[in-house]
């Protein structure tokens, strides 16, 4: 080893040298060295922790926690929900019984967005005088109405769908003429 | 010396073997202690579910002017600003309100990877393959080229900087996560790291570490996940090991998210869940998982947790973003409606964003809520940010996107753009109204514009 050393001295006195071989083996046995403290290390945590998990309450009282805090904590996504299902003061009643009414007039006009609205309530059994979300466009040619859950029409689609099927998937309609037949649109 | 090195390489064999012993024993033990879950508690105690309508979030707007992909998000605590960071090379600060960009920051490197705003919103921090966190003061002087000089430079990590978050009220520290497979917690003022949680030589993870969240309630207390599917907590006090390790994950922890209470936080995985930890026992809470037909599982990228808890908004890899109810995740049983569909959604997402209109076309790779809770803003790869405003602003951005859709059938581009301004929802004009005032008088208008077309309708013929 020693001799390699010095061969390698004369050689290149200038040029990077090679560690020796020992140096590299007691490098390699140095790192193996950490890893077993690491790993023996880990294994008196994990005792600890063996130990400790003993008297650890169980998940069921983290759970009335978590449930308890959510309950008691405002939050304006929540509420949003909380105050739409509120019941509507008597005079939306009002208001909505009144564009109900008024719908044959103004459908076959151009219709403002509330009546347009309204107009489109009437192929969704589910929305009520109040939705102000569904628009049904007089350009759409949907070949089957059938009642909307929720999310009904937005602005440029068309919500058609056969009946017995079973979404799966939800496109983007891009065309307000194009009608999918037996897929829902967006 | 040769049979020291195999002798040792026995004992590391033997060591391997004890570790995996014992985590299975601890985790028999601790699954004897799960005796129920949240959603099973609360279903138990009655909770009524969140019925969430896809129309209660609507996107209110889509803030554009980044040339690459959106990578990082941070809301300001106060005043409604975004950072955003992306692949451009660039981090933009916007108003929120009015989707103005006040600042827009050339980065040195532009592989940048996380953004974070300071807690007094002066400063912004980002970080990235060039393995540094870069600390911008927003009220410093630009150079003479028009860019805003880096104020501070933390060096030292080995590897890329995944993610970086301020210590809640201090402007002078921040948490950074690593591809060295550590986190560091950094002294801004000095530069220098204070502590270095991890490591070769010390217990941490052991895998790249992909996100940081500090808790609200105990800023001393953070917790990190990594590509080692684990999350673990830390005390900055301590940093020679994780105060404790959650297993459970089977793929990359890619976000981690502090539950607002500060005693429990949330995990996204490359395994396609989302997981709620409790740190004081240890205790895996909740698995938040949709069933997918395809074949690929569609990663978690990034999750945040609405200002009560009860909301868990989830982004995809394929681009979705569920909202989950917290409460009451479970199969079989459902509460929100996703649109008119007949999905089969046996769990309680309560609404999947990326079903609206105006989704990402790409994967979302980051969101946040603001600070009140009332807005969502959500990155992804098609290089906008989107942000749906919710609440008062909601109401307002709702009546204005009718209207503008009653108006784009008549195709009247300039009917639209006049309306936009008037409600202020133009860039430049103000923001969607905050206060219920101005979303009262908003209301105000749309009706007397809809009586007196009424009365002109009764006069047609």
């Amino acid at each position: 080893m020693d001799n390699a050393c010095r061969s390698s001295l004369v050689e290149s006195p200038m040029g990077p040298r090679s560690p020796p071989a020992a140096a590299l083996d007691l490098y390699g046995k140095r790192r193996q060295m950490v890893k077993v403290q690491v790993l023996e290390r880990e294994i008196g945590l994990l005792q600890e922790e063996l130990k400790s998990v003993e008297d650890v309450q169980p998940a069921s009282i983290c759970c009335k926690e978590v449930d308890d805090f959510v309950g008691a904590k405002p939050d304006p996504l929540v509420a949003i929900k909380q105050e739409s299902h509120k019941p509507n003061p008597f005079w939306k009643s009002l208001w909505g019984k009144f564009c109900s009414s008024l719908m044959w007039i103004c459908c076959s006009t151009r219709c403002l967005h509330h009546l347009q609205i309204l107009n489109c309530c009437k192929c969704y059994v589910s929305c009520h005088p109040h939705c102000h979300i569904c628009i049904c466009s007089e350009k759409a040619t949907c070949q089957e109405w059938r009642k909307c859950m929720g999310l009904s029409c937005l602005h440029n689609a068309c919500c058609c769908f056969k009946s017995g099927h079973n979404c799966t998937k939800v496109n983007l309609c891009s065309n307000l003429a194009k009608c999918c037949s037996n897929t829902c649109c967006l | 010396m040769s049979s020291s090195v195999s002798e040792l390489k026995e004992r590391h064999a033997a060591a391997i073997e004890t570790v995996n012993s014992l985590r299975e024993r601890l985790k028999q033990k601790r699954q004897q202690l799960l005796d129920v879950d949240v959603a099973g508690y609360s279903r138990s105690q009655g909770r009524a579910p969140v019925s969430f309508g896809p129309t209660d979030l609507v996107c209110c707007r889509t803030l554009q002017g980044h040339a690459g992909k959106v990578y990082s998000l941070d809301w300001t605590s106060e005043r409604n600003r975004i950072v955003s960071a992306s692949q451009d090379g660039r981090l933009i600060v916007w108003n929120a309100l009015t989707s103005q960009k006040t600042h827009a920051i050339k980065l040195p490197c532009a592989w940048v990877m996380t953004c974070a705003f300071s807690p007094t919103g002066q400063s912004v921090a980002c970080g990235g393959l060039d393995s540094v966190c870069s600390i911008f003061n927003l009220n410093s002087p630009t150079d003479k080229d028009g860019n805003l000089p880096v104020s501070r430079m933390l060096s030292g990590h080995k590897g890329y900087v995944s993610c970086c978050q301020y210590v809640p009220d201090e402007d002078t520290h921040l948490i950074t996560s690593s591809g060295d497979q550590t986190c560091v917690l950094w002294d801004i003022t000095t530069g220098l790291r204070t502590s270095v949680f991890g490591g070769e030589f010390q217990s941490g993870h052991t895998a790249d570490v992909l996100s940081v969240s500090i808790s609200g309630s105990n800023s001393r207390m953070f917790v990190s996940g990594s590509c080692d599917s684990t999350a673990r907590l830390w005390d900055t006090r301590v940093a020679s090991r994780a105060v404790r390790t959650f297993h459970g994950h089977e793929g990359d922890v890619n976000t981690v998210k502090f539950f607002p209470d500060g005693n429990r936080f949330g995990t996204g995985s490359d395994d396609g869940t989302c997981r709620l930890f409790d740190i004081r026992t240890g205790h895996q809470l909740q698995v938040y998982y949709q069933q997918h037909g395809e074949n690929e599982i569609p990663h978690v990228t990034s999750i945040a947790f609405s200002i009560s808890g009860r909301l868990l908004f989830a982004g995809y890899s394929n681009g979705d973003c569920y909202v989950w109810d917290t409460l009451l995740a479970k199969v079989g049983h459902h509460s929100g409606r996703i649109g008119s569909y007949h999905l089969p959604f046996p769990l309680q997402v309560v609404l999947n964003l990326g079903s609206l209109q105006n989704s990402h076309e790409g994967r979302i790779t980051c969101l946040g809520l603001s600070a009140d809770g009332s807005a969502l803003c959500t990155g992804s790869w098609d290089t906008n940010l989107k942000e749906l405003i919710t609440v008062m602003k909601l109401k307002v951005c709702q009546y204005i996107s009718v209207d503008a859709q009653f108006d784009s059938l008549q195709n009247n581009a300039g009917v639209i753009q006049s309306k936009l301004a008037r409600f202020g929802l133009l860039e430049g004009t103000g923001g969607c109204s905050e206060s219920l005032g101005s979303e009262r008088l908003v209301n105000l208008l749309l009706n007397l514009r809809f009586w007196l077309t009424s009365f002109c309708c009764f006069l047609l013929p």
